[in-house]
């Protein structure tokens, strides 16, 4: 007699690990969805092979993010003109006002603004995207002197072209 | 476990652990933190900028490890009815709720000189923030139910929902295109930090886990001690109507 | 040591109005959360013992 309550103890006891293992599942599948649907509101910013492929509207406001190209910063005063790379697309980045500190050729960059009718992004605002390295200047200066120093677009800002 | 589900060993156990974890947290946190200030180098890009992330970092592991203590502590308390695993819960969500304050706003402090902004509403920085309404919500749940164990209830089955934030955030930066940067320290190919700039950042992790420890060793005795003083008050006033 | 003067330790490079308030910010908040927890042990161990004083005076 006294086993048969035991026995719709451990019978409950599976149905709460069942219904708790149920909710964390359909809450990852439901997450996973929805996720996946909202996938392109979800990304920060375009890279240059974006906007090649999309086609996006030229009176459209959003962010690109790229590299900014070796030798193609110029400064006119207040204004910076400079071309954003992802390595297979490049744009060119027209920007009036101060630029933080880590901007600089080979850096990841994000603009928020619009094109032209040039093709010439209008940006608004710069920001300069960090990338996951942390060493001392000497090191990087003896990488750079050993030729140990990669410049690849993985080592700089996160890209996933037509991503 | 089930040694563990015992209130009163569990206490024993907490008090034996607690002056280990308040060592290992005040060593941990001066000599990381002194380290950091005082002896390691400055970033090549972001000067000494970069001790920020000597609080940042470990902050975040922090806010996310003490979700999934949670998470995993509400699973336990609800299948198993344990009833020390949901009081280890509601003990270390106000702890989590701090360190992931202290991430936010250390990062924004950080964002502003580097990136040239406070926020950016980025799936990293997004989520983290929905980490910490999520911390703040628990903590509320808690309060909103006279009867503790109906809150206990409704609480974990929060902690459990939320918990589909803590992968959001952690591959956030792999999935979609974030302001923030990936991971520096866990990945496939092996930190991409110094040894100069890790150690300090790894020594003041450690400190923080201790901390934890030690925080959650005072918060789950008054906990438990709250509890029993309310069962005995309780079954004290049914005595009376009884008798 | 890297630091060459104290001036240079508290400047952080020309970022002290970053580091600084971190680094307080972090300070503040752990003592008073580990403070705050103390004092709320404490209160649970009067709240309890007075429970069993006047569960016991009962019987």
């Amino acid at each position: 007699m006294r086993d048969v309550p035991m026995r719709r103890g451990m019978k409950r006891k599976h149905k709460r690990l069942l219904a708790v293992l149920g909710l964390v599942a359909g809450l990852g599948v439901a997450a996973a969805l929805v996720l996946t649907a909202f996938n392109d509101n979800l990304v920060f910013f375009h890279s240059p092979s974006d906007v090649a492929e999309k086609k996006i509207a030229a009176d459209k406001r959003f962010r690109i993010g790229g590299l900014v190209e070796a030798g193609s910063v110029k400064k006119d005063g207040l204004t910076t003109e400079f071309v954003v790379t992802d390595l297979r697309h490049a744009v060119p980045v027209v920007y009036t006002g101060m630029l933080p500190d880590l901007f600089r050729e080979g850096q990841g960059v994000v603009a928020n603004g619009k094109l032209d009718a040039e093709g010439r992004f209008i940006a608004s605002e710069v920001l300069a995207k960090h990338d996951e390295n942390y060493m001392p200047p000497e090191v990087a200066d003896a990488l750079k002197k050993s030729g140990q120093w990669h410049e690849k677009p993985g080592d700089h800002a996160k890209l996933k072209p037509g991503s | 476990m089930h040694a563990l589900a015992n209130p009163a060993r569990f206490l024993r156990l907490m008090a034996a652990i607690r002056p280990y974890a308040a060592a290992v947290a005040i060593i941990g946190l001066v000599v990381g933190l002194g380290w950091g200030l005082l002896i390691s180098p400055r970033d090549y890009q972001q000067g000494e900028t970069v001790r920020i992330m000597y609080i940042h970092v470990p902050s975040a592991w922090m806010a996310m490890f003490i979700y999934a203590a949670i998470a995993v502590s509400s699973a336990v308390a609800l299948i198993w009815r344990h009833p020390v695993a949901e009081l280890v819960a509601k003990a270390s969500a106000p702890v989590g709720a701090a360190f992931t304050l202290i991430c936010l706003v250390t990062g924004s402090l950080w964002g502003k000189p580097m990136w040239g902004t406070w926020w950016v509403w980025d799936a990293r920085l997004t989520s983290m923030l929905i980490l910490f309404f999520l911390y703040l919500g628990y903590i509320a749940l808690w309060e909103a139910f006279d009867d503790p164990s109906r809150a206990g209830r409704a609480a974990a089955i929060l902690a459990l929902v939320g918990a589909v934030n803590l992968p959001i955030i952690k591959f956030s930066v792999d999935w979609w295109n974030t302001l923030h940067q990936p991971a520096s320290v866990l990945t496939l190919e092996g930190p991409k930090i110094h040894p100069d700039i890790l150690w300090p950042l790894l020594i003041t992790a450690v400190g923080a886990q201790g901390y934890y420890v030690w925080i959650l060793s005072l918060r789950v005795r008054a906990e438990i001690l709250n509890r029993q003083a309310r069962i005995l008050r309780f079954s004290a006033a049914a005595d009376r109507r009884a008798g | 040591m890297y630091w060459s003067s104290l001036g240079d330790f508290l400047a952080m490079g020309g970022h002290a109005g970053f580091v600084w308030p971190s680094f307080a910010l972090a300070l503040v908040v752990l003592l008073g959360l580990g403070w705050s927890s103390r004092i709320a042990m404490k209160a649970a161990e009067r709240e309890h013992a007075e429970a069993k004083r006047e569960a016991r005076a009962d019987a």
